[in-house]
């Protein structure tokens, strides 16, 4: 006998509850199956199909590589829809514990949901059946929706617009990625979606197309399972929203337009609001009139996807402090050192930022940086600008004239009093939460120093990287140069000077200065966070065997 | 470096008489007033005096701190004047009186004149506190004062309107400590770190009272670093006790160790750890938690300092190596 078929007999042998009705064999695909019989202590009994793939012990695919199977239990808690009980028991190697392990949990779940019926707290997305969605070679079409200012109700219906963003591929088809943008009845928008002004400026280049919503009482579903065919919509469909899209679906059938993307939306717990989407085919109407009586049709419903997008559920996963978030933010200078703080801002959910420098972006500036080869000789913050509006919807990007600094500042401020001009530029520089400056313009920062801004922060750091320096509070200059002459280590004597270069660079790679950088921002961002006043710092790489970080407050 | 003695030269750098001219301005302008106040109360009005970093000889020249009391009668504005009356009284009075030439303004306890810039720029505080004795005819015996507490500005509880003072002992609390001069310098020294620091709730008056309290309860000897870093670290280690108290020699009842909340106390304490362990990892960040006065700086011919500033000024020599304050980024 099969050695591993061997484990699972004596394996079910100890359960009480437990009787194998089809003895497990491996067949030719290396999968042991086989049938048992479980009895639960309310006396029911159950039948589950069991398949033991040849992975296990070893998951496969994030999934168990054992399968409980039967399809009577569909809409009980954690079964897929091919009746497959979703189980995740923890890492073992030894496959007789393993095999205890997941039997134990089998019976577990059918204890806890079955026998005394208890519900997830936890809401799940209702399961869109995958023999509905778009078929292997076809196009599929995602739809990205936000949050709106708007509250919406159940029974409403008009046109959405959105923009198609790009073309990409899952493993099976391409995929066609859309963004909602607003909602409209009766010619006006009642809701538009809260994506950055920035990032619908940048779909404006795209054309604008049409769709069709209505909002449910409930999910378009039959308990967990989306409907499969058009008639389940008469359950909870108004016959003004159904006239609605029958009215619609004609017009568009004039204007030759071959498919019509149809949202559905609907409440969840916790005040969220959820869209499905449908895509009806022009060739395929969803209603028809019979004898003046719409009637939805018995055909197939094709399913598109919607992925929900909102502030909170697109940075749920991690974000920074509240106090970087919703702040107005400047970042001056944006070669190695910005380009990563101003990327991580955005990734952590920033939403106001302002760029400003002068440099145009080299080949040889892309190792260490955030920018793209591909991208060529570019201006710094325009390729930026793009680049973190391909990365959050949510982050409004200004540019800075980039000689502002340069031509306005610093010619501006060279005595104690206060031109008109002077206090316009101090005007608008005082519209900044924080203004962070990463130029490593000793010049810039004396002229900062001198005009007494509050809420600065410098950060530079030293030739290969083995310290950076952070000042964040004001009137930072003689602490900066302070450190850089006395205190930090920065030996200048070994810098990288290509051939036909005019001037040396410092040598630091991408990890080296991401290290720091990170760690600055983490630093930065703790202190916000708890309420703690931000204190300058230095951090300095110390090499003794490993690498250390050391971090010290001033 | 001889921490000490860069201490010493720092503090030099911050003596009020470095600003001779503007010294003089503030002194004219202080004694215009505590004249004119004079002149209009004649016998209602005590001699007026001066308070405050001038008067306890703990002032540093970056701000100007001049206080000037006027301690009032009781009964300077009839039987049934109020303290409040003596405080909006004295308002009008300067306002009628220099509203052309100053902006007045109603501050915690005292009443703001503040100057108009003259033609070098300068621009002359005097911070007016219009006090009251306690009972008619009993300031002489005892020094003794009621402060009127403007509601906008006011800390006090609700319902409460008024603080009992006696300057005169807070003034004589600096004079009767031991060692008074060191006590000074390490006063001065804080308030210097105090310039380095954004927007710090520590007020000059705690900072005045930590430092004497730390000499009353420490044995400090040495010379003036030795002398601070005893002190910073019993600030440290103390100033998070909820026992440390810092008891106002004017009024018993009044803590001035609760002007800091619970967090201020700690990040205090932090700010005096990182002095600490920063100077400990090297010396030359003395520099940093206490700068020198940039106007009054002495020359300083030291090799680091003279390298700050050959490279990149007019005839040095241009070399292919940047200068250690070269920042990169």
């Amino acid at each position: 006998m099969d050695k591993k078929v061997q484990c699972v007999d004596e394996t079910i042998s100890k359960f009480d509850n437990i009787t194998i009705i089809s003895s497990f064999e491996n067949n030719e695909k290396n999968t042991i199956e086989g049938e048992i019989i479980v009895t639960l202590s309310n006396g029911e009994t159950l039948l589950f199909k069991v398949n033991i793939q040849s992975q296990y012990p070893y998951d496969c695919v994030e999934s168990e590589s054992i399968q409980f199977i039967n399809k009577g239990l569909k809409e009980y808690p954690h079964v897929m829809e091919n009746g497959r009980i979703c189980i995740h028991t923890s890492h073992e190697t030894d496959i007789n514990k393993k095999l205890a392990n997941d039997f134990y949990s089998l019976l577990e779940w059918a204890e806890k949901f079955i026998v005394r019926k208890e519900k997830d707290e936890h809401y799940e997305h209702i399961v869109i059946p995958s023999s509905k969605l778009i078929k292997e070679g076809e196009l599929k079409k995602v739809f990205y929706f936000t949050d709106t200012e708007y509250k919406f109700s159940s029974y409403q219906y008009g046109f959405f617009y959105y923009v198609p963003m790009s073309n990409s591929r899952d493993f099976f088809s391409s995929v066609s990625n859309n963004v909602i943008i607003d909602f409209y009845r009766d010619n006006k928008s009642i809701a538009s979606s809260k994506w950055s002004k920035s990032f619908i400026s940048k779909g404006a280049d795209y054309k604008f197309k049409k769709g069709i919503y209505i909002t449910c009482p409930s999910p378009p579903s039959n308990g967990k399972f989306g409907y499969q065919k058009w008639d389940s919509f008469e359950k909870i469909i108004h016959p003004k929203q159904k006239e609605f899209i029958y009215n619609v679906f004609q017009e568009q059938k004039k204007n030759k337009v071959k498919e019509l993307p149809l949202l559905i939306g609907y409440n969840l717990p916790k005040n969220q609001f959820h869209w499905q989407v449908v895509i009806m085919k022009l060739d395929e109407p969803p209603i028809l009139e019979i004898h003046h009586i719409q009637l939805f049709s018995s055909r197939i419903i094709k399913w598109g996807e919607t992925e929900n997008c909102s502030y909170e559920y697109f940075f749920g996963r991690g974000i920074l402090s509240k106090q970087i978030t919703q702040a107005k933010i400047l970042v001056i200078g944006v070669g190695a050192v910005g380009s990563i703080l101003a990327t991580t801002l955005v990734r952590g959910g920033a939403v106001n930022l302002t760029l400003c420098d002068y440099d145009i972006k080299k080949p040889e500036n892309v190792c260490r940086s955030e920018y793209c080869f591909t991208k060529g000789n570019n201006v710094k913050i325009i390729e930026l600008k793009e680049k973190l509006l391909a990365i959050s919807p949510f982050v409004d990007i200004e540019l800075m004239d980039p000689l502002y600094w340069e031509t306005k500042v610093k010619s501006n401020f060279r005595s104690d009093q206060y031109s008109e001009d002077e206090n316009k530029i101090l005007e608008e520089l005082h519209k900044y939460d924080f203004i962070i400056d990463c130029s490593t313009d000793n010049s810039l920062m004396h002229i900062i120093d001198k005009i007494n801004l509050t809420n600065i922060i410098t950060i530079s750091i030293t030739n290969k990287a083995k310290g950076l320096v952070c000042a964040c509070t004001p009137k930072n200059y003689k602490w900066v140069m302070n450190q850089y002459q006395n205190i930090i280590e920065n030996d200048t004597s070994d810098m990288y000077n290509p051939t036909g270069c005019w001037s040396p660079t410092f040598k630091a790679s991408y990890n080296d200065i991401q290290t720091l950088v990170q760690y600055a921002i983490k630093q930065l961002n703790y202190k916000l966070e708890k309420g703690y006043p931000l204190s300058n710092f230095t951090l300095e790489i110390e090499e003794n065997n490993n690498i250390e970080i050391k971090l010290k407050e001033y | 470096m001889n921490k000490s003695e860069y201490l010493e030269s720092t503090v030099k750098t911050y003596k009020i008489s470095k600003e001779e001219d503007l010294l003089n301005k503030y002194k004219g302008k202080n004694q215009q007033v505590k004249d004119d106040l004079k002149t209009e109360y004649g016998d209602k009005l005590y001699q007026p005096f001066n308070s405050g970093s001038y008067a306890k000889h703990t002032a540093i020249n970056t701000r100007f701190d001049f206080d000037l009391v006027a301690p009032f009668k009781k009964n300077a504005f009839g039987a049934n004047g109020t303290l409040e009356d003596t405080y909006t009284k004295t308002y009008d009075f300067l306002y009628d009186k220099y509203s052309s030439i100053a902006t007045i303004r109603k501050q915690r306890v005292s009443i703001g004149v503040i100057f108009d810039t003259d033609s070098d720029g300068d621009q002359v505080c005097i911070d007016v506190v219009p006090g009251r004795e306690l009972n008619q005819d009993t300031y002489d015996e005892d020094k003794n004062l009621n402060l009127y507490v403007y509601k906008r500005y006011g800390e006090l509880e609700e319902g409460s309107d008024y603080i009992k003072t006696n300057i005169h002992a807070q003034i004589e609390n600096i004079k009767e400590t031991p060692n008074k001069d060191k006590v000074r310098k390490i006063i001065r020294l804080f308030k210097i770190w105090k310039t380095t620091k954004y927007d710090s709730p520590i007020k000059s008056f705690f900072i005045e009272l930590a430092v004497i309290k730390a000499f009353d309860k420490q044995s400090i000897t040495g010379n003036l670093w030795d002398s601070l870093k005893t002190v910073i670290e019993y600030l440290k280690d103390e100033v998070v006790k909820d026992s440390f108290t810092l008891i106002d020699p004017g009024n018993s009842n009044n803590d001035v160790a609760k002007t800091l909340n619970c967090n201020e106390k700690q990040w205090f304490s932090n700010d005096c750890n990182n002095i600490l362990r920063r100077i400990e990892d090297n010396e030359e960040n003395i520099k940093t938690f206490f700068p020198q006065n940039e106007k009054f700086e002495e020359d300083d011919d030291t090799e680091s300092n003279t390298s700050v500033f050959s490279y990149g000024v007019a005839g040095s020599t241009y070399t292919q190596t940047p200068p250690k304050t070269e920042r990169f980024g």
